[in-house]
């Protein structure tokens, strides 16, 4: 299939912001249009071509490599194709997106899928601060779609998202759930502290045991029918959840009564 | 008001020099309904400032094909100060998706939106022609913060007015009679806090909202004192401004704002002043009509006659459009009223002696009936009042919607197509309570309105923005 | 939710300083404006007000208080949010409230004085605003004080730390919409607390150069911070030989601001007060140094480009 490879020659003095790294503006782009794309090195327009070496022209599967910690933006907005990274990329990976698939070979900076509506997100390494959560001052975090991080996760993933699932693979630090409105986030390694803080609703599910907010109430210990359906749509992904009564089963709390929210959090306890 | 068409900006005599103090407008179709100059091409020569025959030599500005009129003036808006600068802080989330001006050597950077930046404040008003505008609400305690804000205000001639109504040394005067002083008392924060006139914020209520109180009744005193009432409040300060000669009469902002069977309020209060100059700020808020939020109608037509038949009055629409704005008010009750019924954010801030304000971010949606009655009032209190030299169009900018939405209420107002169209988005319960369906006047009658002055689309303000 | 200083001195009657030892360290504080002043309102001054210190430990402002609580550190956040469900009436078990190092008793009291009160105000200080949670402690509090409006009257306060900050963050908020954390690099103003914030650039090392105006983060930020400053071109403009100033490449002594300098402060309830030079300084306003700067940088081409006057859509 015919693909575009963008190989950064070093990495940036200063951050590059490179929203234009887009499958919606590439699939339509002869390889010297590409070149000539406009990117913001610090205060000063750039060329893609000045930082990447470009193969390819019009697709929307775009194949990156080197060290892009400092690129930021990268498929911003973007609502098809597939963007894949081979090493670490910089901050809002994929925030606004609306459709298509990013996978990431490395480590990712902060709003990974900050304010989502569609798409799919696969970081096998790390992710930093807010995963899919809300910018400052919205109302609205992710609105949709799946982010799947296999490492670890900073404070604030999923941060007032409404719908869509996040799954952390590692540990995630505090504010896990933060004001969340809707949706799932599963932590397989559990998380630091203030999981669920100030949620309205939505389920946050922990195969770990979590230190829980004093405003989140026990009720009740059971196996919820709906994540058999969870659990087959999260193996399509890579994720093991588990179900069956014969393994163990989830403590429920709901909360978080300062808001006061109907938000759950569920616990699960492997059978001995 | 100033004089119309004399002082172009950038002209004052004592800052140019030579062949600069004279300017020729060449080919533009100029429109004056106060010297009754209706569409016609014509050249303008302009001489230190002023209006003459005709100049020679000096710069030549080009202006075939463009429309000029006089300039518009904005007497209520709140662009500078401790309030809107409260509510910039509150909604980033707003300033992300609007406009930004990009910098460049001769503009700086800025933000449009429900709360535009200073900068960005004055290319957006230049852009629609207005050259005057009134920042509507200041705190005579952090008077020089608004000064310095406005300072910041490129392009547009800006003056503003004190509150008043809540002071509560003013009050104390004004319960134990002795209004000579509490006359000089509104001299001294006239100058200190270099004002052009007084506004009279919710009177009486706000000074109640400090001890999370509110005045309803005009004839009721004030939570704290025995004779004090909301009424006497705004009769005294009418009659002390118009004694004292301000140029500005009272600027008065109702009590009740906003809720259901407020228009008797408003009526009395109008009675009230009777035999003084008043200017009633956005009256499309307190007209409304009805004993509670399901009963609410408006009451524009009543409003209009008894304005229509009172010479002494003078008063801005206060209009409102569909869509997101922020709210932001000295009346602190009513800002808690609007949190409570929106559950978002809520922003208030008090100041000592004298006044408060609240900030709720809110959107305006047709399919709600309130909101749908609201944009029919504005506009049927701009087409129902006859004179229209004694109404202002405004939207209480960013309250009922940002200024630079303007031309969209123009073109309401030109255009009773376009009305139609857009009425038929509202729902359909609304059928009773407004009038606006049965008025079918179109702005166009050159001689009594200098609205259709402003006639201009929002492309051109893109244009006249990139000149 | 906030007022001015001056609502607090007349009005307040129920005081609550959080996280904050305001007798060593805003030591006017209880003077001027929130304990001991009589006004028309609170005729008999301390003795018509009740103040409620909430801190990890007991400092010198234990005995200015009438209720102490001692909050276990790191669960003011836990405590504030079960505030929050206790004025809703929402159960909350006896265990539960013990995390936070208090007792039911202490905050059934708490909850009924300030629900009793006429006109409450929260003073938060650093301990509660610098430590582990951040903005969001704040932001709980803030929340707590608007959810009480439902009651009686509540307004919540920061307690600012150096000169001007306030200043600094009121000009930034007019001047570009946003208080702090501003990227200018696409040529208008954009804000992200966390990517644009100085710590967190200095910390990533994203900045080729710094300029810096009266503070001293060589004395306040974590190392990280430091070790880059050092490594580019730093500028400073200080009054006084700093630890900045020491690591800068070039450090321009200026006037001190208010001493020296005429301008305007900002109060930390943002009153702005005018300030005359009461001294002569043999050296230049950091105003006219940066305007020289600024004249100097014009005469350099253009580096901005080709870009539109105006974006309907930002990035």
């Amino acid at each position: 299939m015919n693909k575009i490879k963008l190989t950064l020659r070093e990495k940036p003095v200063v951050v590059l912001e490179a929203e234009v790294i887009s499958p919606d503006l590439f699939v339509e782009q002869s390889n010297e249009e590409i070149r000539a794309s406009v990117v913001y090195h610090g205060k000063r327009q750039k060329r893609i071509d000045d930082f990447f070496d470009v193969e390819g022209e019009r697709s929307d599967c775009i194949e990156i490599h080197g060290d892009l910690n400092r690129v930021r933006h990268v498929g911003r907005a973007m609502t098809r194709g597939e963007v894949t990274i081979h090493g670490d990329v910089g901050m809002h990976l994929g925030a606004l997106m609306k459709g298509g698939t990013i996978e990431v070979h490395g480590n990712a900076g902060d709003w990974v899928g900050g304010e989502m509506k569609k798409g799919k997100i696969h970081i096998h390494g790390d992710a930093g601060q807010q995963v899919g959560a809300a910018y400052r001052g919205s109302i609205l975090g992710m609105q949709g779609g799946t982010i799947v991080v296999d490492g670890n996760a900073g404070i604030e993933v999923g941060m007032r998202m409404r719908r869509g699932i996040i799954v952390i693979g590692g540990t995630a630090r505090d504010f896990v759930g933060l004001q969340m409105k809707g949706g799932t986030i599963l932590l397989c390694g559990g998380a630091e502290i203030r999981t669920g803080a100030w949620m309205q609703r939505g389920t946050i599910i922990s195969l770990k045991e979590l230190a829980l907010m004093p405003t989140f109430a026990e009720s009740g210990a059971y196996n919820p029918t709906f994540l058999n359906v969870y659990s087959q749509h999260l193996q399509a992904l890579g994720v093991q959840l588990p179900y069956a009564e014969a393994d163990g089963r989830y403590r429920r709390y709901s909360g978080d009564r300062g808001v006061p929210g109907k938000g759950e959090i569920l616990i699960w306890e492997p059978a001995v | 008001m100033r004089p119309r068409g004399c002082v172009p900006r950038g002209w004052q005599s004592e800052n140019l020099k030579g062949p600069d103090r004279m300017l020729r407008i060449t080919g533009g179709t100029v429109y004056d309904p106060a010297n009754g100059i209706n569409g016609e091409v014509r050249d303008l020569d302009v001489e230190d400032g002023k209006f003459v025959s005709s100049v020679t030599g000096g710069r030549t500005i080009d202006a075939t094909g463009l429309v000029i009129f006089p300039e518009g003036v904005d007497v209520h808006t709140h662009v500078a100060g401790g309030s809107i600068n409260f509510a910039r802080a509150m909604t980033p989330e707003d300033h992300r998706r609007t406009q930004a001006f990009i910098r460049s050597q001769t503009r700086r950077s800025g933000l449009g939106g429900m709360a535009p930046t200073t900068f960005a404040t004055g290319y957006l008003y230049a852009g629609m022609g207005f050259t005057t505008v009134n920042e509507a609400a200041v705190p005579v305690l952090s008077a020089p913060h608004t000064h310095e804000e406005i300072a910041d205000i490129p392009i547009v001639d800006k003056s503003c007015l004190v509150l008043m109504a809540n002071n509560e040394i003013m009050l104390d005067l004004l319960e134990a009679g002795e209004y000579e002083r509490a006359k000089r008392m509104v001299a001294w924060h006239v100058w200190a806090a270099k004002a052009y006139g007084v506004k009279a914020v919710n009177p009486g209520g706000v000074a109640a909202w400090k001890w999370g109180k509110d005045a309803k009744q005009r004839s009721e005193p004030v939570e704290g004192y025995k004779n004090t009432t909301p009424g006497s409040i705004a009769a005294s300060l009418a009659k002390i401004i118009d004694e004292l000669g301000l140029p500005h009469p009272i600027h008065l902002h109702c009590n009740n704002l906003g809720a259901p069977g407020n228009v008797s309020t408003t009526l009395e209060t109008m009675k009230h002043l009777e035999g003084h100059r008043a200017h009633l700020a956005h009256l499309q808020y307190h007209a409304c009509g009805g004993d509670d939020w399901h009963a609410m109608k408006f009451e524009a037509a009543q409003l209009a006659e008894y304005f229509n038949a009172h010479p002494n009055m003078t008063t801005d629409a206060g209009a409102v459009l569909f869509g997101d704005t922020v709210t932001i008010t000295a009346d602190g009750p009513w800002q808690h009223l609007l949190y409570k019924l929106t559950g978002r954010k809520w922003g208030n801030l008090d100041v000592e002696n004298e006044t408060g304000c609240g900030i709720v971010p809110s959107s305006y949606r047709p399919s709600n009936l309130v909101n749908a009655v609201q944009w029919a009032t504005g506009l049927e209190l701009l087409l129902l009042i006859d004179d229209a030299w004694r109404v202002f169009l405004s939207t209480d900018h960013p309250n009922g919607a940002c200024f630079w939405r303007y031309p969209e209420i123009i073109q309401l107002l030109m255009c009773a197509d376009y009305r139609k169209e857009c009425m038929a988005q509202l729902p359909p319960e609304i059928k009773n309570r407004i009038t606006l369906p049965e008025i079918d006047r179109e702005c166009m009658s050159f001689e009594n309105c200098p609205v259709e002055m402003e006639r201009i689309e929002r492309a051109e303000i893109q244009q006249c923005i990139a000149a | 939710m906030t007022c001015t200083l001056g609502e607090v001195k007349n009005r307040a009657d129920f005081i609550v300083y959080w996280g904050g030892n305001p007798a060593e360290c805003h030591p006017r504080h209880f003077t001027k404006y929130a304990l001991m002043p009589k006004s028309q309102f609170l005729p008999r001054g301390r003795k018509d007000r009740t103040m409620v210190l909430v801190d990890i430990r007991e400092t010198k402002s234990v005995k200015a208080s009438d209720v102490f609580l001692q909050v276990r550190p790191g669960k003011d956040f836990e405590l504030i949010t079960v505030l929050r469900a206790m004025i809703k009436d929402q159960p909350i078990s006896e265990a539960q409230i013990a995390e936070t190092g208090l007792s039911v008793e202490q905050l059934q009291d708490f909850v009924a004085r300030m629900k009793a009160a006429r006109f409450g105000v929260f003073f938060f200080g650093m301990g509660l605003s610098m430590t582990r949670g951040k903005h969001m402690n704040s932001a709980a509090l803030l929340t707590l004080a608007a959810e009480m409006n439902a009651f009686t009257k509540f307004v919540a306060m920061p307690m600012r730390g150096h000169g001007n900050v306030t200043g600094a963050d009121v000009i930034m908020r007019w001047q570009t919409g946003y208080p702090f954390g501003i990227s200018f690099n696409r040529g208008y103003p954009r804000y992200n607390p966390g990517e644009f914030s100085t710590v967190d650039v200095l910390v990533r090392g994203d900045t080729d150069c710094a300029f810096i105006i009266g503070a001293d983060p060589g004395a306040t930020m974590p190392k990280p911070a430091i070790e880059h400053l050092k490594r580019v071109p730093t500028i400073v403009l200080d009054p006084h030989v700093t630890h900045t100033s020491k690591m800068a490449r070039v450090h321009i002594t200026t006037a001190p601001a208010g001493i020296s300098a005429p301008g305007t402060a900002y109060r930390m309830d943002e009153i702005p007060l005018p300030l005359r030079p009461a001294l002569e300084s043999p050296y230049p306003s950091d105003e006219e140094v940066v305007r020289r700067i600024k004249e100097t940088i014009l005469k350099k081409p253009d580096w901005m480009g080709e870009r539109p006057q105006m974006l309907t859509t930002q990035v």
